[in-house]
């Protein structure tokens, strides 16, 4: 980014450089936080006081400033490439796009502020630090993002105005929480303030459904997909006068979540064995060892994907720690880019039905189902999830030119010797987390110190100057995913307060009678839901809406178990939003509008393989 | 214009159609037939709002309006409701219920002075010690990994201290963590260990009760004052009457989940008098760590004083 001359240019320089080191100071230390965990544990029998809420909390900086740095570099995910406009349209429409996205911001930035001053009671802490202050790295990120979309509108000229009309759009949308602000600061209740509150609510409640739209035309035109279902949130919370510091609640609440801390370790972790030539070695161990198989490398690539799948519980995990790498191999044997990042987006979620697969587990708690019997109805119908990939990767890479290789078995000692420290990579993780030595997010801690020392003190290939090179360039990338994760999480709660799904199960009860008719609309209703809720969210939501209902419909409770399982897995890879298809658009550095082409026949295939799976009852029953 | 109704939105952990959420839509009902439709009432059951901490923070911010939280969650409003907690400090639900009646009004005092009003309390049932192997005394306890809740450090720390192995684990985390073998132990609600099949992984169970599953349903206190003066005492009444009758259901729906665990496999040890002598010793021990530093001296010491009073009537 171009900071101009002189002091104020270097000042910026400094601060970005305090940034980047911050940023890596932070996952470094999450890493080995879980490390020292882990050992302490096992070996000591103590562990770390407290490890878990500081590692929560430093996850939820390491969000925030990864946002910052996102914003910086002009990296935040848009839904396509910007449309085609003649000047001075495109321009004028770029700085309104731009000051629509800073207001909006700074009003997720105002229900930060709000959040930390009502949520939490004074005494409460995290180690020595008031978890109100805590929250007030969440309204200084938002403040640098929506800082950052005003200082990258070009020409320069007018900005200090632009920033007072962003900021006074800001306030006009976030009126809502003036009265918690007062409240919060004072301990009092906001007195004559109430009436005029009262008056703009009732202006912006009723204004709210075009401003929804315009964000909808809006997103056509460059405007990040974290502002534009972040602010249909809050806009929607406005039309309705529910309280706006939902926005925030719910950021916190998915960033503190006990998964989350594996995202940015996988995805650094992938970024170390994808910054040396360990794709490379690969590359050569599988062309060796299943190479001359016709499709080969298609096989290994949807085998690897199920199996990491299996253990990282499908959230899109797998794309960001592989996801490059089984690129690199894929293109280096010669498919082309379409076809490369189709297969690695569609196969991202594909392994989520074996067990002991996280979501498998949680569905069989909160369904009451067994989950002995889930994990054995859940294989027949992965196995042709998993099958309908292949057939589909055969399909789709016909007419390809990847060279046939030679079996050449002489070879493959060689190569395996090679590649052993990253084949094994995997295998260590699994061991580790299946044996019961690590949980989660201490085997996505493993992996990324595992990696580091791999590609730095063994292969020798990156040096340790390289390190925070690596890390910033992964940054961007779970920063990006973070702060969708986050806003959106709004969105969602707002669809809950609704009631919407609960009343929408007890229409269905009432309204269909056939089966048949009921499990498509099954499948259409969870298509809808992978859109916009989390997996373990949506079991959380969904699960206990059509338990009763499938019991109307006489279906046996584990195949919905996997239709359910299923569907969400589809609904991450249907147009327009899709976790695997943001996280695919991120990792394989293409718009939007390409992933959702390169997805497509994937996608139609595995459409038919989860019908398949719901009209078929016996494929999740026969093994009960 | 009339009156506007007075909304409450109300979230729970217990699942939906569970004997919990079924008493809380029962208790909306009555709510809003007693007033004449002035106070509606909404039910998030199942989590669908959050978590109990998020819950709290939900009611703080008025996104909802109040909460079911089980002590635990509770703990994070008003910390000397953790006494209840304590193991092995009550022997029965009687004994409870006497010590219970009069600790009550100063929990109430002191969690209204955070901002919440206490409609009714449950005692739903006792948590017991599940383990994948039999545990009689509490250095057979030793042996085993045990997975306690992941929010509360100050608790963890008193394991360690008393030489225990102890893993913060997730909830959703206990079950898959019991397969792996990344831990051997937890503590759970009996009607939990057999709904959850938990007690399939960890299939011995000491026969003591371990502390009572203590419940609340909380309003926030600016919700309650909206709430015409008039209409209360008939709420609170309401309230109480389903609290008591869910008390009754949950207690024999305990007796059942024991009775249908053991059919399936499960192992109840009684500790002997000696062994049982052990685990009272070890627990004040753990007590003592915890008093004046986590539980405020004062509770403790008057909860001390009505379990002796309860038996010194010759109960036992
Ligand atoms: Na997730
Ligand atoms: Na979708």
């Amino acid at each position: 980014m171009n900071t101009g001359p002189g002091e104020t240019g270097k000042f910026f320089r400094y601060v970005y450089q305090l940034e980047d080191i911050l940023v890596n100071l932070v996952v470094l230390s999450v890493a080995f936080l879980l490390c020292f965990e882990i050992i302490a544990r096992n070996f000591f029998q103590t562990g770390i006081k407290n490890s878990t809420v500081y590692i929560q909390h430093l996850v939820l900086v390491a969000t925030f400033l990864a946002g910052a740095i996102t914003s910086r570099q002009k990296k935040h995910l848009t839904l396509a490439a910007r449309l085609p406009l003649k000047e001075p349209a495109a321009t004028v429409i770029t700085i309104i796009v731009h000051i629509i996205s800073a207001a909006l911001t700074f009003a997720f930035a105002a229900s930060a502020f709000s959040f930390s001053l009502n949520a939490f009671s004074t005494s409460d802490k995290v180690g020595f630090i008031p978890r109100r202050l805590i929250g007030l790295v969440m309204v200084l990120g938002f403040i640098i993002m929506a800082t950052r979309f005003i200082t990258s509108i070009e020409p320069r000229r007018k900005r200090g105005l632009w920033l007072l009309v962003a900021l006074a759009i800001a306030l006009l949308i976030s009126t809502g929480l003036i009265p918690g602000v007062i409240r919060g600061l004072s301990g009092q209740e906001p007195g004559m303030v109430q009436n005029l509150v009262t008056t703009v609510q009732d202006l912006l409640a009723s204004l709210a459904t075009p401003l929804i739209i315009i964000l909808i035309i809006m997103a056509f035109f460059g405007m990040p997909v974290f502002v534009v279902l972040g602010g249909a949130g809050l806009l929607l919370m406005a039309r309705s006068e529910l309280p706006l510091e939902i926005v925030a609640n719910q950021a916190y609440t998915v960033l503190t979540d006990y998964s989350i801390p594996a995202i940015p370790l996988f995805a650094a972790a992938g970024f170390f064995l994808s910054e040396s030539r360990a794709g490379t070695r690969l590359v050569e161990f599988f062309r060796d060892a299943v190479g001359w198989l016709p499709g080969g490398l298609t096989i290994v690539t949807v085998l690897v994907c199920a199996f990491f799948t299996t253990f990282t519980g499908g959230s899109g995990i797998t794309i960001i720690a592989l996801g490059g790498l089984l690129l690199q191999i894929l293109m280096q044997a010669g498919y082309n880019k379409k076809f490369s990042v189709g297969l690695l987006t569609s196969s991202g979620s594909v392994g989520l039905l074996f067990p002991p697969s996280l979501p498998i587990i949680i569905y069989g708690v909160t369904a009451g189902v067994s989950i002995k019997d889930m994990f054995r109805g859940g294989i027949l119908p992965g196995a042709v999830l998993v099958s309908v990939t292949i057939i589909a990767a055969f399909i789709f890479s016909a007419g390809q030119k990847v060279e046939g290789q030679p079996f050449r078995w002489k070879k493959l000692p060689g190569s395996f010797r090679k590649g052993l420290g990253e084949i094994l990579l995997p295998v260590v993780i699994i061991g580790l987390y299946f044996g019961g030595i690590t949980n989660l997010q201490e085997s996505a801690a493993v992996a990324l110190v595992y990696a580091f020392l791999l590609e730095t003190f063994v292969h020798r290939e990156l040096k340790l100057k390289d390190i925070p090179r690596v890390m910033t360039s992964c940054v961007t990338v779970f920063g990006g995913v973070l702060v969708i994760l986050a806003v959106v999480n709004g969105l969602s709660y707002y669809i809950i307060d609704t009631q919407l799904p609960q009343r929408l199960s007890e229409w269905l009860g009432t309204a269909i009678s056939s089966r048949y008719l009921f499990l498509l609309l099954l499948n259409l209703a969870l298509l809808v839901v992978g859109c916009f809720l989390d997996i373990y969210s949506a079991i959380l939501v969904v699960v206990p809406l059509i338990v009763p209902l499938a019991g109307v419909f006489n279906i046996h409770p584990v195949h919905l178990g996997v239709i359910f399982l299923a569907n969400l897995e589809l609904g991450y890879l249907t147009p327009p939003v899709g976790l695997n298809l943001f996280l695919a658009s991120y990792r394989f550095n293409e718009p939007m509008g390409r992933v959702y082409r390169d997805v497509l026949g994937f996608m139609m295939l595995r459409l038919a393989a989860v019908l398949l799976i719901t009209y078929l009852p016996f494929l999740a029953t026969a093994l009960l | 214009r009339l009156q506007a109704a007075i909304e409450i939105k109300i979230g729970s952990v217990a699942p939906e159609r569970s004997p919990w959420h079924n008493a809380l839509l029962k208790l909306a009902r009555d709510w809003e037939s007693s007033t004449g439709g002035q106070v509606k009432v909404r039910v998030y059951p199942g989590g669908i709002a959050g978590s109990e901490q998020d819950m709290i923070r939900k009611v703080r911010l008025g996104v909802l309006q109040g909460a079911v939280l089980t002590n635990m969650g509770m703990m994070k409003v008003e910390r000397s409701v953790l006494v209840l907690n304590l193991p092995f400090l009550f022997n029965s639900d009687e004994e409870f219920n006497f010590v219970f009646q009069r600790l009550r009004p100063i929990f109430e005092t002191r969690i209204e002075e955070s901002g919440f009003k206490v409609i009714h309390w449950t005692q739903s049932g006792w948590v017991y010690f599940y383990s994948k192997g039999p545990v009689l005394n509490p250095d057979d306890l030793k042996k085993y990994k045990i997975s306690i809740t992941k929010d509360d450090p100050d608790l963890e720390q008193v394991w360690k201290k008393m030489g225990y192995q102890v893993v913060p684990q997730d909830q959703k985390d206990v079950l898959i963590g019991l397969e792996s073998g990344m831990v051997s132990a937890t503590y759970l609600p009996a009607v939990m260990a057999a709904s959850g099949q938990y007690f399939a992984i960890a299939s011995h169970m000491l026969a003591p009760k371990l502390s009572p599953l203590v419940g609340s349903l909380v309003l926030s206190r600016k919700t309650w004052e909206q709430i015409p003066e008039n209409f209360r005492p008939a709420l609170l009444e309401a309230a109480e009457r389903q609290a008591r009758a869910l008390a009754g259901e949950i207690t024999s729906l305990e007796e059942e989940a024991i009775r249908a665990m053991k059919e399936h496999g499960l192992v109840i040890n009684s500790p002997s008098d000696g062994e049982m002598a052990q685990w009272r010793e070890a627990s004040s021990r753990a007590i003592q760590s915890l008093v004046g530093r986590i539980i405020p001296a004062d509770i403790y010491e008057k909860t001390m004083d009505f379990i002796r009073e309860y038996r010194a009537r010759g109960n036992r």
